[in-house]
């Protein structure tokens, strides 16, 4: 009996934390206003179809400082003044094509999990491409264009890198 | 000797030693898709801009070129550094530096375009030979990461405001520029990439070279039929100059010269909350080059 009660104890253990580990599933929607330039987004016709892409961009400065003091070989103090071939942070291109990607209308109530042009300024690039890449689907909406009288949008879903 | 004692090392590391044109390639970079961008470039027969720069490596026996594939912070694509840290003694009996310069390639860039691969080297290549340049000239020296450092004992003072560049020599027309540079943007750390738009081998400056060699050593005719009608439809007729001219100023773009640029090709910019600049209608075209453009090299 002391045996089977291990056993049964051993496979809740396994099955909390093969539970604990499964991946949630969510759907993100980015709602920025190409108006407000927010966003720039940029239609491609293509063999009768048009297709999309969505630039979110911003600078996001490094936190590493300007100068950085160090002792030559000669004991002589002398100052960094930096030449790194680093690129500037930060772009990101969202796509979407139409043979392979959903265009829905949705009430602008509707979505959950929205993420505005703030909140993609707030955080880091890093954060932002991150909980995009962990996303089942990502739909992009462009606030600026409202559908029947304001009450829809119109969501693209879009595929990223 | 010393030369020789890191030869030993890369090899016995997996690494592959070009010994003729005094090239490092560490394990990660050996038959990489990068390696296969370089091989082209240097089997080009054509005397191209990139056999010119990694060609005066090879005429010294104090210089080696380092190249590697790894993985790079802040999403960067590539990273040059030097060091004169491999001390040897020559026949002579007299001490001597052994200038390393490691390129390294972001492993994300592995995965890339073929023309994005073609960039991001030649850009890293750029550095090297900048920094190999102005090394040889006394201007710099490295900090203990390989990062350039103005040489402290040279005076900016002693540079005459609005001096004619022409009638300086080389090495003083280099040292005005930095001087000038750091006089007008105090604790900026974009010197290196405003040098791009100085004059080199010829009266091209570094970036128009750069865009030469992309226009005429990249495959443009077998790039994908959509990036190719994306690109016509942007760019009309002169797609592959246009295309070649935009990716070339990729990395610069924090640079006064980019500025100048964008705004005389009329390619809008919005400042984001920050109240930075940013071009989103550039970097959709480096975006759609890197990920849509041919990524096996053939």
């Amino acid at each position: 009996m002391k045996k089977f009660n291990r056993i049964i104890l051993l496979l809740v253990l396994i099955l909390n934390m093969s539970f604990s580990q499964t991946k949630v599933e969510y759907d993100i929607y980015l709602i920025f206003s190409s108006e407000e330039k927010e966003f720039y987004v940029k239609d491609f016709d293509f063999e009768n179809k048009t297709y999309k892409f969505f630039t979110f961009s911003k600078v996001e400065k490094s936190c590493k400082p300007s100068y950085s003091l160090s002792v030559n070989g000669k004991g002589k103090v002398s100052k960094s003044i930096k030449g790194t071939a680093s690129y500037p942070c930060c772009n990101k291109v969202l796509f979407y094509n139409p043979t392979m990607n959903e265009k829905k209308k949705i009430l602008m109530i509707e979505p959950t999990n929205k993420i505005y042009y703030k909140d993609f300024m707030d955080v880091s690039f890093e954060n932002f491409s991150n909980i995009l890449k962990d996303a089942q689907k990502v739909y992009v909406i462009d606030s600026s264009n409202k559908e029947n009288e304001g009450i829809y949008y119109v969501a693209y879903e879009v595929t990223y890198k | 000797m010393a030369f020789a004692k890191l030869a030993v090392e890369t090899i016995c590391n997996r690494g592959d030693v070009d010994f003729e044109k005094r090239v490092f390639k560490a394990e990660s970079f050996k038959d990489s898709e990068t390696e296969c961008i370089h091989n082209k470039l240097i089997n080009d027969t054509a005397n191209n801009f990139y056999k010119q720069m990694i060609a005066t490596f090879s005429t010294d026996d104090f210089e080696v070129l380092n190249f590697e594939v790894g993985a790079l912070p802040n999403g960067d694509w590539g990273y040059t550094t030097g060091h004169e840290a491999n001390t040897a003694t020559n026949p002579l009996g007299l001490e001597i530096n052994l200038d390393f310069y490691t390129v390294r390639i972001s492993n994300l860039i592995e995965s890339s375009s073929n023309v994005s691969q073609m960039v991001i080297l030649c850009h890293e290549i750029i550095h090297a030979y900048m920094y190999n340049s102005l090394d040889n000239l006394g201007i710099i020296t490295y900090d203990t990461n390989g990062n350039p450092e103005f040489n402290t004992t040279i005076q900016c003072t002693d540079i005459q405001p609005n001096i004619s560049l022409n009638t300086l020599s080389e090495k003083d027309r280099w040292i005005a520029l930095i001087c000038a540079y750091n006089a007008n943007n105090p604790g900026d750390d974009e010197w290196t990439h405003t040098l791009f738009n100085t004059a080199n081998f010829d009266l091209n400056t570094y970036r128009v070279n750069l865009e030469q060699l992309i226009l005429n050593n990249h495959d443009w005719d077998n790039e994908p039929i959509f990036l190719k009608s994306y690109l016509q439809g942007e760019f009309g007729s002169q797609w592959k100059q246009k295309a070649s001219e935009f990716i070339s100023w990729k990395g610069l773009e924090k640079t006064d010269e980019f500025i100048a640029w964008a705004q005389n090709n009329n390619i809008s910019s919005n400042l984001d909350t920050n109240g930075e600049i940013v071009y989103p209608e550039h970097s959709l075209v480096i975006i759609n080059l890197r990920d849509l453009g041919k990524k096996d090299c053939l």
